[in-house]
């Protein structure tokens, strides 16, 4: 097989593969464009190696693997639009098993400590009239920790569930509540404030906010 | 073939069996078809991407390839393993009507034609 021919395969093939480049330079990451287009060089060398071995020459070899291979503006408009509903499909169920695990967590949390709480409430408290703000404030403070947890989900929800735990079992001692007049009014807005931290920093809309935009652009 | 929701069954269940790269899991839907299923393969890649992306399958670049370039090869994950018993499932539906569809031309009644006195 002469040279010239395999240049010319060559070419062929790097001629198909700009072209489906520049289709998904607009949507992909360089990285991700790079690896891709990495992998149809790869199948391409593959399919045209299988040719050449039936005894074709490289250069018909390589425009026929580019014909089964299909259309380079359609591949690469299909991949981008693959790329984008991928990654949003992506940020959607990342988020949301994030989220509801953080939920989860703080009410597990809370149940556990408020309930801990009260015991140690009606030994100190003979009307137990501290349980209802202990219950919020651990509700609050491990709904607020959770999420931390899941906005950083490297940290490991396991290890900030561990620590909130040690925290609110700390701030929760009853003696704390004890000198506190205003708990039920603090813990109530604390409450509200992590509700509304909730549904403003919730990650799914924000990531896919973004993603609109690349796409508009 | 038609690329979209047939060919991510196809995939899901060729990497079921074993990680495989692109060319390899084109080489083996073609084999396990006898050759009838046969189809733009380029139009695999934006299927493993979406693939990828749900979660339903793993691409990792295998640079151990002794001779020749590093491959990138997909594994099926467990989220792909349920999806593709689903897939399976609505397929076994689907192919059952049909047949069921197509079975009753020995019942078929013919309508009677309007008789004029």
């Amino acid at each position: 097989m002469s040279n010239h021919e395999q240049r010319r395969a060559v070419e062929l093939r790097e001629t198909y593969l700009a072209e489906v480049e520049q289709s998904l330079r607009r949507r992909l990451a360089p990285l991700e464009t790079y690896e891709t287009i990495e992998e149809l060089r790869v199948h391409l060398s593959a399919m045209t190696a299988a040719h050449e071995e039936l005894g074709m020459t490289s250069e018909a070899a390589m425009a026929a693997s580019l014909g089964k291979f299909g259309p380079a503006k359609e591949i690469g408009g299909s991949l981008s639009l693959a790329a984008l509903e991928g990654e949003a499909t992506q940020v959607v169920n990342e988020s949301a098993r994030a989220f509801a695990s953080a939920v989860l967590l703080g009410v597990a949390i809370a149940f556990v400590v408020g309930w801990k709480a009260e015991v140690v409430d009606q030994q100190l408290v003979s009307h137990g009239l501290w349980t209802l703000p202990s219950l919020l404030l651990a509700l609050s403070l491990a709904i607020l920790v959770a999420l931390f947890a899941s906005i950083f989900p490297r940290w490991g929800p396991i290890k900030v569930g561990l620590a909130s735990a040690f925290v609110l079992n700390f701030l929760l001692s009853p003696a704390l509540i004890h000198h506190m007049p205003f708990a039920l009014t603090f813990a109530t807005i604390l409450s509200a404030s992590s509700v509304a931290l909730a549904a403003a920093s919730c990650a799914p809309f924000r990531r896919l906010g973004s993603l609109r935009e690349n796409a508009k652009r | 073939m038609q690329a979209g929701a047939n060919v991510s069954g196809l995939v899901l269940a060729v990497v079921e069996v074993a990680p495989l790269h692109g060319y390899g899991i084109a080489r083996e839907i073609e084999k396990r078809s006898a050759d009838a299923l046969s189809f733009g393969e380029g139009t695999l890649y934006p299927v493993l991407k979406t693939l990828e992306k749900s979660g339903l399958i793993e691409g990792k670049w295998d640079t151990a390839v002794e001779r020749g370039p590093a491959r990138k090869v997909y594994e099926i994950t467990h989220e792909g393993k349920m999806e593709l018993g689903r897939i399976r499932d609505a397929w076994s539906e689907y192919s059952r009507s049909v047949d069921l569809v197509l079975g009753q031309k020995e019942t078929h009644v013919k309508p009677r034609t309007a008789t004029s006195s």
